[in-house]
């Protein structure tokens, strides 16, 4: 029996636990990335808009952090640029969830102990979890490359070569989780660890692109060295589409194998449920901050919220440069302008162009409220709220806390990315832009009560103490994707209308509609209301 | 009996999950002052029962009564009076014990510092470790000094000392029997029948939701079997003939079998007539009577 014994056993257990959250993660990313394909190929198909969308990209530094180095005036390019950085972020998060998950949370639970008293060999348990990664990474990038084939003016082998970028990445951070894994002794540790180095990778690789040479005709940037010491920007660098070099791809693989030879060495030095790093240990009493009414609610939910704050930063920042680009694209045509200022939002293109925007990432970042859901029904899952419910705490205070801070967290988290928008938008856009950091701002903000009903409505589903996650991710997926399905297939309207964020005003307009923000509040509050009359009526489910 | 309160009161209690009947008809009073050892196999019902009066769950029937009051819906008055630890000690990883001992104190009304740091010191616990990286047996500990740093009249413990080593299982019991002689009552749900056996004055066995066993342990070993055995020169396979007469196995000159209470009188006259070379007697233990009912097909009584 070897140090690899029952790895084949385990990879099927570990495709059975993940048979829903694999396919899942799958088609999100290829949702995310090559669906959006075709719609840009139909939205920039002339060479004039693939130009003017280059040329404003090509020097804008708050470009370069989100969209990279841009090569040329292509529709590869343009798809590289608006799809690859995210898109690489998101294969890199979900590589190495499916590792953590997989090696160290097993440890954590005790299912290692019971697994590896058994014919199983050392090494299987992150044999299985790296197999199931690189899988993962493979069907991920197969099933990206045969739709992206479809799209005629994206070429194969920059396709290929876009599908296998991502892939390497997946695969490269799948190796820095078996090492994180292996240095803390739990999963949140080592997944806080792998993506602080994925966040610093990403910095490196935004700084070193911002630093990039322009080219004497404004269109190609050449990525600086300081990019090349990122595996974010490794992948970036085997530029799909244009240049198609290989050798990136092969320094991700490399290093993929360095790492993974690195954790099998740490994981044949320490014992099983041990870790490099120990736990450190903490404070003798409370404090009176936890003690406080919030306190433990914060404590619970502080880390996801920092992370999130993060996040809709980002996103902000993203859609400075956006907003940005289409300003420089449509702002100077007069002819267009006029055109759609004839519309009914009666404001200028960017208004509208805004306006229509925020909604639509708003729901995409909704994710927010169906995980603080989650952690509010993990307390009571865990049997820790029997605990809390044994003490003097009321059901409805408890209950209090955690969606009063969730809903506090919806105003913080769209304000921040209104005003990472606003502000990033002051800096790059030019003088005589007529819209504001306010405005901005503003239009993030609008999106409140439409996250804080859809909040409202899973803890609704929690309060009866049934099926909360599935409804919850079930929801989600239809809110963050039925907007662009409906345009996509030109299916009916009103199938969109379930989803609170349709129904969020257009702002920035010059007459702003009240009626739905007022109508959405209302529901809010008496969604939640029944949410907390029935939940002192229900038993705690427990086990 | 004298005439103490009645803490907890439970009459026909049944709760229904769905068709499942979890408990039926159960019957449970524990009277101040009390320690109450609550019995039964797995799965037969008394983390149920127990969560019913604390009115995390809902009865289907019956009356349920802690402190003369029905809990559901009443709870956070009445928690206040008591301090509960749950079986499944599954707590935040990232808080260290110290903090979730504070922090449960805390939220049932405060606790009293000096029994805290006898606690702490008694049952050897580091309170700066992160709950995670307790083992099963330290993670007791912190629910146990947790509830027990609290100064409230009743105390509802469930299977406190599975994970706890004999050292500080016997430190368990010292503080039982600390809070029995300051008048307080305790609810103890338990598997480990030598610690009922060492604590618990009233017993209450359960199974399938049923209550089929109730009272002091004396009065309840009264009316079970008692067990001889007994060395002799003649046959005395005569005795396994007489009424009240179970479980009869032969050794050679030895013998052994349990005898009914209303049969005893006539079979010890019965043996006075057999030449016994040595006789033990011996009262059941709390293990043979537990066993009986959780083997039984039905319901004993």
């Amino acid at each position: 029996m070897g140090v690899f014994a029952g790895t084949g056993r385990l990879v099927r257990l570990a495709l059975r636990r993940d048979r829903i959250l694999l396919p899942v993660s799958v088609l999100l990313l290829v949702l995310m990335t090559a669906s959006g394909a075709p719609a840009l190929a139909n939205s920039l198909g002339s060479f004039e808009d693939q130009a003017s969308y280059v040329t404003s990209a090509a020097p804008s530094i708050v470009g370069r952090i989100f969209q990279g180095t841009v090569q040329d005036i292509s529709l590869g390019t343009i798809f590289m640029a608006e799809t690859f950085v995210f898109a690489s972020m998101l294969v890199a998060l979900i590589s190495m969830f499916i590792v953590t998950r997989h090696t160290r949370y097993n440890e954590e639970t005790g299912a290692a102990e019971l697994v590896g008293s058994t014919q199983v060999g050392r090494g299987s348990m992150l044999n299985a979890a790296l197999i199931v990664a690189v899988g993962f990474n493979l069907v991920a990038a197969a099933l990206m490359f045969s739709i992206l084939a479809t799209v005629e003016a994206l070429d194969m082998k920059g396709s290929l070569m876009y599908s296998l970028s991502l892939a390497g990445i997946g695969i490269f951070f799948s190796g820095v989780a078996a090492v994180t894994s292996q240095l803390s002794d739990y999963r949140r540790g080592a997944n806080g660890m792998a993506v602080g180095i994925l966040v610093v990778f990403f910095a490196i690789r935004a700084l070193g692109d911002a630093l990039g040479d322009l080219s004497a005709d404004a269109i190609t940037v050449t990525a600086s060295w300081i990019s090349w010491l990122s595996p974010l920007g490794w992948g970036y660098q085997t530029l799909p589409y244009t240049q198609n070099r290989l050798f990136p791809l092969l320094m991700l693989i490399g290093g993929a194998v360095v790492l993974y030879g690195a954790a099998y060495l740490l994981l044949s030095h320490r014992d099983i449920g041990s870790s490099i790093f120990h736990a450190k240990s903490g404070d003798r009493r409370a404090s009176a901050s936890l003690l406080s009414r919030y306190g433990l609610t914060f404590k619970l939910h502080k880390n996801a919220l920092f992370g999130w704050a993060a996040g809709y930063l980002i996103f902000g920042g993203m859609m400075a440069v956006v907003i940005n680009d289409f300003r420089e694209t449509f702002e100077q045509n007069e002819l267009f302008n006029e055109f759609v200022s004839s519309g009914s939002t009666g404001g200028s293109f960017m208004d509208s162009a805004i306006a229509a925007m925020f909604p639509m990432i708003a729901a995409m970042l909704s994710a927010y409220a169906v995980t603080a859901a989650i952690r509010i029904q993990d307390e009571e899952s865990s049997g820790r709220i029997e605990y809390l419910l044994g003490t003097a705490l009321s059901r409805t205070k408890w209950l209090f806390t955690h969606v009063s801070l969730t809903i506090v967290g919806v105003f913080i988290l769209l304000g921040l990315m209104g005003l990472a928008g606003g502000l990033g938008y002051s800096m790059v856009a030019e003088a005589g832009s007529t819209t504001s950091a306010v405005d901005i701002v503003l239009a993030a903000l609008v999106n409140v009560p439409a996250m804080v009903l859809f909040f409202s409505v899973i803890m609704l589903v929690f309060s009866f103490g049934k099926m909360v996650k599935a409804f919850a991710w079930a929801f989600y997926a239809y809110i963050a994707l039925i907007g662009s399905l409906v345009g996509i297939f030109s299916w009916p309207n009103w199938l969109s209308y379930a989803s609170p964020f349709v129904h969020t005003p257009l702002y920035p307009t010059n007459d702003f509609d009240w009626f739905p923000m007022i109508i959405m509040s209302s529901l809010s509050v008496i969604v939640l209301f029944v949410t907390f009359l029935q939940f002192r009526h229900r038993d705690i489910s427990l086990k | 009996m004298n005439t103490e309160k009645v803490v907890i009161e439970i009459q026909e209690l049944t709760k229904k999950f769905g068709d499942f009947k979890a408990l039926d008809r159960l019957n449970l009073t524990v009277k101040e002052g009390e320690v109450h050892g609550f019995l039964g196999p797995n799965g037969s019902g008394k983390s149920t029962t127990i969560r019913v009066i604390l009115g995390l769950l809902s009865k289907t029937s019956g009356s349920v009564k802690l402190f003369d009051e029905e809990p559901w819906g009443k709870s956070v008055e009445l928690h206040s009076r008591l301090a509960y630890v749950p079986g499944d000690v599954n707590l935040w990883p990232n808080l260290t014990g110290g903090e979730v001992i504070d922090l449960l104190a805390d939220l049932r009304g405060g606790l009293d510092e000096n029994r805290l740091k006898d606690l702490v010191d008694r049952f050897k616990l580091d309170p700066t470790k992160k709950f995670r990286t307790y083992s099963k047996g330290n993670r007791q500990k912190v629910a146990l000094i947790a509830a027990f740093a609290s100064d409230v009249d009743l105390y509802i413990l469930d299977e406190p000392t599975s994970g706890l080593d004999p050292l500080m299982a016997a430190v368990f019991q010292e503080y039982v029997r600390e809070l029995k002689s300051q008048g307080k009552t305790v609810l103890l749900s338990s598997h480990i029948l030598a610690e009922v056996e060492a604590l618990c004055d009233k017993v209450t066995i359960i199974r399938e939701g049923r209550t089929v066993e109730t009272g002091s342990l004396s009065d309840i070993r009264k009316l079970q079997r008692t067990n001889f055995t007994l060395e002799t020169n003649k046959d005395a396979k005569v005795l396994k003939k007489l009424k009240g007469v179970h479980e009869f196995k032969q050794h050679g000159s030895k013998y052994s079998f349990e005898v009914e209470p209303e049969n005893l009188s006539d079979v010890t006259k019965k043996i006075a007539t057999l030449d016994v070379v040595y006789i033990t007697s011996n009262p059941p233990k709390l293990e043979e009577l537990f066993l009986r009912h959780y083997d039984n097909k039905a319901g004993a009584k």
